[in-house]
């Protein structure tokens, strides 16, 4: 904009401020706070006292050399060979320079990718995007790669690429990706492609097991940090991680749920393949009850699960085929599952005012993601209203195997979904 | 002769014996060397960074008296007290600054253009935060 300006970064995030920056072809005259910005009263006041000199400084010192500094940076390209060596030295290779999750990888070799490029009609030069957090150009051909390194194999690259585009165009995991909130993401396989290539929609769907929704939901952390550029401590700030960054994918167990499949639910046909990816995780309520056969008792533990999310948005509610069949057995379809989960998720509301993640973030989605009514702060604080926005916030998926009727309520955000057919 | 041939069998047991011992032996140095001779050529994984046009930064006004600082809250309204804190604080530098303290009114991954409009039209300089 031309405007002199300072910015205030936390302590930990001043390599990330500075990668974002250039990456755009910003210079900055950061000042660095020591984190949390949190600060009320005397304390606030004191830390602005603190950088105050340091504010003045950067609004008011002419400019050095470097910073009127103009001109074109082109990233030097990276070499095709990366590297050359035994099994042992390509693993350290690639987990010394950070391309990779901590678990061995399967060589990328140029034979490897080849054979994994037959899995696709498209040119391994297509880009499919730009790839968050550092908006890197992510080719088929480099998608490819990070699928032989994943233990992917050519049948699932439809799958993969059609992932990595709905990863790329929803804007909010631009953010989530480096947040401090350590977002996962989700990735559903809906359609004939899930049984042709051999996913796990029965038992163990959401776990380990010889199928390939581990090695396609790795792909997608490994794209993250390869095609991506994320690495942890520059832009990738979690603070804990999560153990489902490893690898979070499933195909829905469209064969034994009595309703419609996910992707038909939005809008695509039965016949039709879709991969949705959501992004969020921090929270997972699993009841692990008994094998009640009274769904009222299954929707008052979905309800009480849904009111402890602190952060009301886009929950994905998977379930097994056994306790979808209770509800569709009692005459209710997914539809009214949803409304009935909406109507009765429940607060007060002068407790929704209160939720902890309403300042800042959930008050600025009314109009935009709640209905604009929220704003009215001349409602009655007692007045009963519902915690979620609407009854299309809720993704109840279908996925599991019949041993017992369980589900498991995931806090998530965002689904993005995409087709796979047109990555064949 | 018998006593000859006795010892012409020994020694044949002898000698296969010893060359069934010797050969895996033989063998072992060879199969480690053929280990050793598997070399991968991995290609790269990464991505291709785009092309960065680089910016000069902007100008520095060396007194800020008679003009406006907008003092901006990026999305996070609990960072609010600190940024009020720095507003506050600024006119003990420059009697005569004009500090508008303000903020993103939508979340912070949203993008608000009426708000960049406003602060290039009325701004001199910026404090924004936090970054975290």
């Amino acid at each position: 904009m031309g405007i002199p300006t300072v910015g205030l970064v936390g302590n930990p995030f001043i390599e990330d401020a500075n990668t974002s920056a250039f990456s755009e072809g910003l210079r900055l005259r950061d000042v660095v706070v020591v984190q949390p910005f949190t600060e009320t009263g005397e304390a606030a006041v004191k830390k602005a006292q603190g950088v105050m000199d340091k504010i003045v400084k950067g609004l008011t010192a002419p400019l050095t050399q470097e910073e009127k500094q103009t001109g074109l940076y082109e990233p030097p390209r990276p070499p095709r060979i990366a590297v050359r060596g035994t099994l042992e030295k390509v693993q350290d290779y690639f987990q010394t320079k950070y391309w990779a999750d901590g678990l061995p990888i399967i060589p990328p070799t140029e034979e490897a990718v080849k054979k994994m490029l037959t899995g696709t009609s498209h040119s391994p030069s297509e880009v499919v995007g730009l790839m968050p957090p550092e908006k890197w150009r992510a080719s088929v051909e480099g998608v490819a790669i990070n699928a032989v390194m994943a233990g992917c194999k050519p049948e699932h690259m439809p799958v993969l690429l059609a992932m990595i585009e709905a990863f790329i165009k929803e804007p909010l995991f631009v953010s989530t990706v480096r947040s401090t909130t350590s977002f996962t993401f989700m990735v559903l396989v809906n359609g004939p492609i899930a049984k042709k290539i051999g996913m796990n929609a029965d038992l163990g769907a959401l776990g380990a097991g010889p199928f390939p929704n581990a090695a396609i939901g790795r792909a997608l952390r490994l794209c993250i940090i390869n095609l991506g550029g994320s690495k942890i401590g520059v832009n990738d700030m979690g603070a804990t991680g999560s153990p489902t960054r490893f690898t979070f994918c499933m195909a829905e167990n469209e064969e034994s749920s009595p309703w419609e499949p996910y992707h038909v639910e939005k809008g695509y046909k039965p016949e039709e393949s879709a991969v949705t990816v959501f992004t969020g995780g921090w929270y997972l309520l699993s009841p692990g009850t008994l094998a009640t056969t009274d769904p009222d008792i299954h929707l008052k533990n979905l309800i009480r699960e849904l009111k402890a999310i602190q952060y009301p948005h886009d929950p994905a509610i998977i379930m097994t085929p056994l306790l979808a069949k209770k509800f569709a057995d009692k005459g209710i379809s997914k539809k009214d599952l949803k409304k009935m989960l909406w109507e009765k998720t429940t607060v007060t509301f002068g407790e929704w005012w209160s939720l902890e993640w309403i300042s800042g973030f959930i008050e600025k989605q009314i109009g935009l993601y709640f209905p604009s009514w929220y704003a009215d702060r001349s409602i009655p604080p007692e007045k009963i209203v519902p915690l979620y926005a609407s009854a299309d916030s809720f993704n109840v998926i279908v996925a599991g195997g019949g041993t017992n009727p369980f589900h498991q309520t995931w806090h998530m955000a965002r689904p993005a979904i995409t087709s796979v057919d047109k990555w064949r | 002769m018998r006593k000859r041939m006795k010892w012409f069998w020994v020694g044949i047991v002898f000698l296969t014996f010893g060359a069934g011992t010797a050969f895996p032996a033989a063998q072992a140095p060879t199969a480690t060397k053929k280990k050793e001779q598997i070399v991968y050529r991995a290609m790269n994984p990464r991505g291709i960074p785009e092309p960065i046009k680089i910016l000069a930064l902007t100008p520095r006004i060396q007194d800020l008296n008679g003009k406006t600082v907008y003092v901006v809250n990026c999305g996070k309204t609990y960072a609010d007290e600190i940024l009020a804190a720095i507003a506050k604080l600024l006119p003990e530098y420059f009697p005569r600054v004009k500090v508008v303290h303000t903020g993103k009114k939508k979340f912070y991954g949203e993008d608000e253009p009426e708000l960049w409009k406003e602060i290039k039209e009325k701004a001199d300089a910026v404090v924004i935060g936090p970054k975290d």
